[in-house]
């Protein structure tokens, strides 16, 4: 049922990211590079921590495409991503 | 002096669009996301084919609509129902085989799980990008127009996404917090085997867990 539950919220994320953004095969790895940051900023297993990391990278990659570059948009998130793992394993907002 | 005026606009518009499509993107992003860390309570599997499974919908739905005249909420509904495929695939054929073999020893599952589903995300990918293309895709919007908002004009179809994603985390949350089933699934992230003592069936039950978990 889990597994149901996520193919939902996948497919509906799916849909929706192209009417939105537009996306192709050469996203696939961007976008599960986003879902994994978001995941571990998060905290594996805190959905409070998931909808703030999420917030937070979506604000770093908009941002970064704004201000820099498109093409660029994943990469801070990925950095934040090294530093957190580094300093803290737990996530932003897990559970030691 | 108008030049710096201008500039300073130009600035402050340039700041709210970040916020409104920040906004709307972070909201996508979390949907998608919740579903990956529900993967991850339920039974401990980082899917790495998360983004092939998304992409799947959107050019299904994107194909739907535009080469099989299906309409654009047409094309949606055939989007989600690729990607629920997909996602079924992704746990019958490499999953569900890695967490029952025998062969693999238990300490090295979650290390198979994340090759197994890399590899199945590449398969994915490669197989997209030779049905369709490599270049993304943008499917009509659900709902046409723009809004001014703050001086920045704003599809209304980006709105309605970013309300579509807060409903749909919203109805996830109430049915883990306030229904019956959510509360038992709760107990059962808590303490399986007291639930099992009860004569709850584990194994229905262990579909569920990730979510209670998350809460």
């Amino acid at each position: 049922m889990a597994w149901s539950i996520y193919d939902v919220l996948a497919g509906l994320a799916g849909v929706l990211l192209a009417s939105c953004l537009g996306t192709g095969s050469g996203n696939i790895a961007q976008l599960t590079a986003s879902a994994f940051s978001i995941v571990v900023l998060g905290g594996l297993g805190s959905v409070f921590g998931t909808l703030q990391a999420a917030y937070l990278v979506g604000y770093l990659e908009t941002i970064t495409a704004y201000a820099v570059a498109p093409t660029l948009r994943p990469i801070p998130a990925l950095l934040l991503l090294v530093i957190v793992v580094y300093v803290r394993p737990h996530g932003l907002l897990g559970r030691r | 002096m108008r030049f710096e005026t201008r500039r300073r606009r130009e600035e402050s518009v340039l700041g709210v669009q970040i916020l409104i499509d920040g906004f709307a993107i972070s909201a996508l992003y979390a949907l998608g996301a919740i579903g990956f860390a529900l993967i991850f309570g339920v039974s401990g599997v980082l899917n790495l084919a998360h983004g092939g499974i998304m992409v799947v919908a959107a050019l299904i739905g994107w194909f739907s609509a535009s080469e099989l005249s299906a309409g654009t909420y047409g094309g949606s509904l055939l989007g989600i129902l690729a990607g629920l495929l997909a996602a079924f695939a992704t746990y019958l054929l490499v999953v569900r085989p890695i967490q029952r073999s025998r062969a693999i020893p238990r300490e090295e599952t979650e290390i198979f799980l994340l090759t197994g589903t890399l590899l199945w995300g590449i398969m994915i990918q490669t197989a997209l990008a030779y049905k369709f293309t490599d270049n993304p895709v943008t499917m009509h919007p659900l709902i046409p127009g723009v809004v001014n908002i703050a001086d920045v004009r704003t599809p209304r179809n980006e709105i309605m996404i970013a309300a579509v994603c807060w409903f749909v985390i919203g109805l996830l949350w109430l049915v883990i917090n306030r229904t019956r089933l959510g509360k038992t699934l709760l107990a059962a992230s808590m303490n399986p085997r007291g639930l099992t003592l009860l004569g709850f069936e584990l194994s229905q039950i262990h579909w569920w867990r990730g979510v209670s978990t998350m809460s």
